[in-house]
């Protein structure tokens, strides 16, 4: 088992720094550099600078050295020093930047996970044991049609909804009375009215999903010779269900445990983006708009290892569960 | 009993199509998503014919009027009435008064915009419309422009509909390929394989598409580059399909009817080709239905962030990105309909492609059930990754 | 407040949301929001010549007293409508986080002059008046006299004297490691790229600065925060504070550079110069920023206990305590904001034509009242042909003025104002606005009306003449013509009006592909020269402006002149590189430049009404409708905001934000 993992270390140092490359390459593809952000943003507050304006800011930021220089630049101070650069747009160290943000992102992640799996799970036993009922019929469609729903159209619309009908502060994450006042339970209250609808949207899709995969991995167990067996003994249906075949059919919510490490600094981009939310999403977005090189290049190689370690994690929780995974793992 | 299984019925000798054809009509879902999808899949086709407008006719004078709806009366015959506008100086408010004074009279098969069907065919025949061209008819309301949004509606199903064809046709050919390869000869090959595989997918999508929407050729249009990027992206997406292919080629190899033909002297393209692709290919085809909607809301979400298509191209996404304001909301929420569009087609392919997959093994579903499971847990992989690749733009 | 707990629950219910219910579910009662700072002013003594959060500070011994806080001779401002009452929070909003003029306009426009509220400071000298500093122009606009207020303090307590303009003239803005390309014009003599400006200290709070020649505009440029601006430098900066990361004062800097992982000194100095995400550096704003941009999701300002401006009783401006800025991602989250009363003053992003109605039905609900800012631009879309692509073919025919004559006939403006711009302006040129100076009715409304003959008449006589069987007139190379007109998605408006174009040239026979492309491709397009037409918004003329100003009416800019870059580099490097344009646009930029070094606004208007002769007799730019006016909101609970605000880029500035009160 310790030389498995020990060989995918190795694999994932050789693909990060393949990643590495490859970002760094794709971020630089576009024509133009931040300098091009600068220039169009002053453009369009009527203001025009000038060649000269224009060459010192490409030496300011170091832009017009050769792309393998910057590259250069850029991974050995990561590597090196755990420097990952500095923002161009915000002016600060891209781990300043994205450290504020991994609190709700994490926030966000977590709760909107929370509430697919105390959602999903309870219905997708039910849809499962109760095959091809009307009931399985009912959560089958409105499952799919959570998993149509475009997010950025829930997301508008139940703002909408809350600013129309309740008067809710929108967007952002406190009311403007609570935004200096200190922690109290009213400012927690205020954020947990903020902070359903990014989790509902969010929540709705993966849902969705989970519910069919749980009913799926259920049904595949149910007809399993040990169920027989268990019957044929006199365990209860219901004790039977949830001790054998529903343990089994867990094992996708500790395979999606792993994706939780990227999440934390990812956040959902276009829930975010809707709902201003002061997550990672859109820090990336605006950072690939801009094309605010260190930040993007280093938001990704973040991500990239926090996606890779996530694997990992999903792999020893899935083994810790299952001991027949175990048992895999034990003979390579 | 509690736990119930579907019985399964003896079957004779009847070809494959027929016996997949037999399990997909049991599936009611699915015959209900297929009775769905034909209808607009038909419509998308001859959307000049269906659509009362080409997609850009404008009237100006009508800047988003709510939808109008058909009436019939014996004096007037099937008639929409029209509206009486004034515009607000201080708001720039456009208020509509419905008028039953002013009747639009509609016909079917009336004469209208001119258009070549299928790019063929010069006519100005439209399914329905106002029998005096030019006249304010929206069904479905108009937009910010004064089109109308129904027309619009229809011409651009045809890009959202197909588009999602041709990037899953690419993913396809390159998975079976190289996931055919890998997992056939195994061993090293595979090794490498994978390892490529997993570099792939670990890269950043959101950054690529702006790159390569920034590098194309400007002299494309929109449409154009929107499916160039399509196959570039697939190109790289095939790598979930061809992990696919080639676990079932792993299993398969072990199989008895392959080391038959093995022993029996079969070559190795022929055992591929003739004996093993066939026996998943209805699987694969089955997932790759259900593909086609996750592009077709990718293409939305895409629209949404500025980086898939851009109007003027018409296509559902575009239509949704410009209704994607308060404005909108509060005051023209019929602009919304390309959302509901989006639902309806994307859960009637959704029950189609569930349909089709348990029609593709027709032999059983004890194996039905496993097949489901593979399935649904790659798409829950598969789902996790799209929403983490949309997240954090990976 | 049981009412607010009340609608709260609902919204929970609503979501059914269980977790964060069951989370907190069981304090929903005994929980009362905290009333908080918001909005409320605090009631306080309209006798009080201080806010009282500074009063206590005062009487703990923390803070001197007023007097000796405020110079000799401080402002004195006449509030516009009434005295005020200390206290309150102005909420007000970005959208992302390079919206940063929102910052300058509000809580930074204190320039050494500023501009006369109501003015826009075209009308020369008369509309500028003195601000931190007291100004004197002597020998025809050859020497600039800046007297700073005894006692002027930064907010730190250190005073603020003439060693701090030698420091920002010598170390800073013509530093040559800080400017390693050029220093700005306004510091160098006319027409020379190394001869600086005299810049002398006269006494302990007087600096002057000495030209050769006139130096018009340079007043203009400071009083239109030129100077305040990020990436520019500033006139007036806190020594005191920022010599620590001067080389020349720490020999040390490149060190503290590289231990705050910086290249080298320059980086940390352009850091600490920034007054949005610095909170460190002292100043003379109203408001000293105390969370910076970029931390935490809003800025916040408090107010500045040295604010050297008092109103007519002499009570320590400004009125309201904070200011905050909240850093929102999307416009329709403002726009939401706005209509739920969240927002206490705000003129930016959220108001377009579009939005108008959506504002205007919720003001009751949101407490809130418009006011009109007319709009510095002159056209809502103007599309310009590249006469300078390169292409021989191409150019020959763009530069045909009959050509550009003949599309902008076939265009139907009225339509194109009805559909996409809500019916609000009328036709118009790339042409001066009504308000200005230089308006000229012909030039604005030439080629204007809707005439398909006209404009097949024009089309003919440039040479089109050719068709094929559908009617579409063939290009110089045999095929049909279609011109590509490149757009920037930041205007989505411009896609919707090009589709309207595109069908009116379809009438005419000639072809339109839009092409749709982000701020930032369009913009290094531009500059490669690539397009062969783009389109735009217009501004108005500027009587007075930079180097590479009035952009739209002359090639002066190689950035932005996209009807001619070639010519405008050519201008830009003084002949070196570029193309050389034809007689009569050399005789328009002698004229541009002409105007530019005039410091007496008579005489300068004559060479601008020269330059914008020549601009409507080239027609560079074919226009579509004239800018309707923008607005902007604030709370019923705000006082002295007016009504209608001048159309100066710096807006809302010269309305003295530090006399609002709520």
């Amino acid at each position: 088992m310790l030389g498995y993992f020990g060989r995918r270390l190795v694999y994932v140092v050789v693909t990060l720094w393949a990643i590495s490359i490859v970002t760094f390459v794709i971020i630089n593809l576009p024509p133009g550099d931040y300098v091009s952000t600068v220039i169009a943003n002053a453009q369009a507050g009527g203001v025009s600078l000038t060649p000269a304006e224009i060459t010192n800011l490409r030496l300011r930021y170091g832009l017009d050295d050769p792309i393998f220089v910057q590259y250069w630049r850029w991974i050995s101070a990561i590597v090196l020093h755990g420097d990952f650069g500095q923002s161009f747009a915000w002016n600060q160290p891209v781990s300043t930047l994205i450290g504020e943000r991994v609190l709700l992102s994490a926030i966000l992640s977590l709760s909107s996970l929370l509430m697919v799996w105390a959602i999903a799970f309870p219905i997708g036993i039910y849809s499962a044991v109760k095959q091809y009922s009307w009931g399985d019929y009912g959560f089958s469609f409105l499952g799919f049609i959570g998993m149509a729903i475009p997010e950025f159209m829930l997301a508008l619309i139940l703002m909408y909804i809350g600013f129309r009908y309740f008067g809710a502060s929108v967007g952002g994450l406190f009311s403007p009375e609570f935004q200096d006042a200190a922690w109290n339970l009213g400012k927690v209250l205020d954020l947990a009215g903020h902070l359903w609808v990014p989790i509902v949207v969010i929540g709705v899709s993966g849902t969705a999903g989970m519910i069919r995969v749980t009913r799926a991995n259920l049904l595949d167990e149910l007809y399993r010779p040990y169920v027989h067996t268990a019957r044929a003994k006199g365990l209860p249906e219901w004790k039977l269900v949830l001790k054998y075949p529903v343990r089994m059919s867990l094992s996708p919510f500790f395979s999606t445990v792993g994706w939780l490490l990227p999440g934390l600094i990812g956040g959902e981009t276009i829930v975010s983006v809707v709902m201003s939310l002061p997550t990672g999403g859109p820090l990336l977005l605006s950072g690939v708009m801009n094309q605010d090189m260190y930040l993007v290049g280093s938001f990704i190689m973040i991500l990239s290892v926090l996606t890779v370690l996530g694997t990992v994690v999903s792999d020893l929780a899935l083994a810790w569960w299952d001991p027949r995974i175990r048992k895999r793992y034990k003979r390579e | 009993m509690f736990l119930r299984r579907p019985a399964t019925r003896e079957v004779g000798t009847l070809p494959q199509w027929r016996l997949m054809w037999r399990q997909f009509r049991r599936h009611r879902l699915a015959m209900a998503g297929a009775a769905i999808l034909i209808p607009v899949y038909f419509v998308a086709i001859f959307a000049e014919f269906f659509a009362p407008m080409s997609s850009s006719t404008a009237n100006t004078s009508m800047t988003y009027a709510p939808p109008q709806v058909v009436q019939f009366s014996g004096e007037h015959g099937l008639h929409v009435n029209g509206y009486t506008t004034e515009r607000d100086p201080n708001t720039y408010e456009q208020r509509y008064t419905e008028d039953p004074t002013q009747v639009i009279k509609v016909g079917l098969f009336v004469h209208g915009d001119e258009y070549k069907l299928l790019g063929v065919i010069p006519s100005d025949i439209h399914l329905i419309g106002p029998v005096v061209k030019g006249e304010p008819f929206f069904l479905l309301g108009s937009d910010q422009n004064g089109r109308d949004l129904l027309s619009r509606l229809i011409h651009g199903a045809r890009v959202s509909l197909s588009i999602g064809l041709v990037g899953v046709l690419a993913s396809f050919l390159l998975g079976m390929l190289i996931g055919g390869v890998s997992g056939y000869f195994g061993g090293g090959v595979d090794n490498v394989v994978q390892r490529i595989i997993e570099f792939l997918m670990a890269i950043p999508t959101l950054p690529l598409w702006m790159a390569l929407s920034a590098t194309l050729p400007t002299d494309w249009g929109p449409l154009t580059r929107y499916f160039a990027i399509t196959v570039l992206l697939s190109l790289i997406g095939w790598t979930g399909l061809a992990r696919d292919v080639r676990g079932r080629f792993l299993s398969l190899r072990e199989e008895d009817f392959v080391t038959a033909a093995r022993l029996d002297g079969v070559g190795r393209l022929s055992i591929i080709f003739r004996h093993m692709i066939p026996s998943f290919a209805s699987h694969i085809i089955a997932s790759l239905s259900l593909a086609i909607p996750a592009m077709i809301l990718g293409e939305t979400s895409l629209s949404f962030l500025g980086l898939g298509l851009q109007a003027p191209a018409v296509s559902w996404g575009v239509l949704l990105e410009g209704a994607q304001n308060v404005r909108v909301v509060a005051n023209a929420p019929w602009l919304l309909a390309p959302g509901v569009a989006v639902v309806i087609v994307v859960v009637a392919m959704n029950f189609f492609g569930d349909g089709l997959r348990d029609a593709a093994d027709p032999y059983g579903s004890a194996s039905r059930s496993r097949r489901r499971k593979s399935f649904w847990r790659g798409r829950a992989a598969r789902r996790a990754s799209a929403t983490i690749n949309t997240a954090t733009g990976r | 407040m049981t009412e607010q707990a009340f609608t709260r629950r609902n919204l929970l219910r609503g979501g059914g949301l269980l977790m964060l219910a069951t989370a907190s579910g069981c304090s929903f009662f005994d929980t009362s929001p905290n009333s908080g700072a918001g909005g409320t002013a605090q009631v306080a003594d309209v006798s009080a010549k201080e806010a009282p959060a500074l009063a206590e500070l005062v009487k703990a011994g923390k803070l001197p007293p007023l007097e000796q806080r405020l110079p000799k001779n401080p402002l004195v401002i006449t509030p516009l409508k009434e005295a005020g009452r200390f206290g309150g929070t102005w909420n007000s909003a970005m959208v992302g986080e390079d919206d940063i003029d929102w910052l300058y306009y509000t809580l930074g426009y204190e320039p050494l002059v500023r501009l006369k509220p109501g003015t826009n400071g075209q009308k020369g000298p008369d509309d500028i008046i003195p601000n931190v500093a007291e100004f004197e122009v002597k020998d025809g606009g050859r020497e600039y006299v800046f007297r700073l207020r005894e006692g002027l303090k930064w907010s730190d307590g250190e005073p603020c004297t003439a060693d701090d303009m030698i420091f920002a003239f010598e170390d800073v803005t013509t530093y040559h490691d800080l400017h390693t390309t050029g220093v700005y014009d306004l510091f160098m003599e006319n027409g020379s790229t190394d001869e600086l400006a005299k810049v002398e200290k006269v006494d302990e709070r007087t600096v002057r600065y000495v030209y050769k020649e006139p130096k018009a505009g340079l007043l203009f440029q400071i009083a239109v925060s030129t100077f305040e601006r990020g990436g520019a430098s500033g006139l007036l900066l806190p020594k005191h504070y920022l010599k620590q990361f001067h080389k020349k004062y720490n020999p040390d800097a490149d060190k503290l550079a590289k231990e705050q992982q910086l290249e080298d000194w320059t980086q940390l100095f352009m850091n600490k110069n920034d007054v949005p995400h610095n909170p460190d550096i002292p100043t003379l704003h109203p408001w000293k920023i105390s969370n910076a941009l970029g931390s935490g999701t809003a800025v916040v300002a408090e107010r500045n206990p040295y604010y050297w401006k008092v109103d007519q009783q002499g009570r320590q401006l400004p009125y309201i305590d904070r200011f905050r800025s909240e850093v929102l991602g999307e416009v329709e989250v403002e726009l939401l904001k706005i209509m739920n009363g969240e927002i206490h003053m705000q003129t930016r992003n959220f108001n377009t034509p579009e939005n108008k109605p959506l504002v205007a039905q919720n003001s009751q609900k949101g407490k809130y009242r418009i006011f009109d800012i007319p709009s510095r631009l002159s056209n809502t879309m103007i599309i310009q042909f590249n006469q300078t692509i390169g292409d021989d073919d191409l150019e020959e025919l763009f530069r045909k003025k009959d050509f550009r004559i003949g599309l902008s006939y076939a265009i139907n403006r009225k339509e194109i104002i009805d559909g996409v711009y809500a019916g609000q302006g009328e036709p118009w040129q790339a042409a001066p606005s009504k308000a200005n100076a230089l308006y000229d009715a012909d030039f604005a409304k030439q080629h204007t009306e809707y005439d398909v003959a006209k404009a097949n008449e024009y089309l003919d006589k440039a040479g089109l003449t050719k068709k094929d069987a559908d009617g579409k007139r063939l290009g110089p190379d045999g095929k049909p013509l279609t011109v590509t007109i490149m757009a920037t998605t930041d205007f989505p408006h411009h896609v919707q009006a090009l589709e309207f174009v595109k069908k009116h040239w379809d009438a005419v026979g000639v072809g339109l592909r839009v092409d749709p492309v982000a701020a930032t491709l369009y913009t290094e397009r531009s500059m490669g020269n690539n397009p062969q037409a783009s389109t735009y918004t217009c501004s108005d003329f500027d009587l007075i402006t930079g180097t590479g100003g009035d952009h739209y009416y002359v090639p002066s800019n190689s950035g932005s002149a996209r009807y001619a870059i070639r010519w405008a580099q050519w201008y830009g490097s003084k002949g070196k590189t570029g193309d050389e344009p034809p007689a009569e646009v050399r005789e328009q930029l002698d004229a541009f430049t002409a105007m530019r070094n005039e410091p007496d606004f008579t005489k300068a208007l004559e060479h601008a009404k020269e330059v914008v002769r020549i601009a409507k007799e080239q027609f560079y730019a074919i226009g579509i409708s004239s800018y309707p006016n923008e607005y902007g909101i604030v709370a019923n609970t705000v006082k002295n905001v007016p009504d209608s605000m001048a159309s100066a880029q710096v807006t809302p500035g010269p309305t003295m934000p530090e006399q609002y009160s709520f």
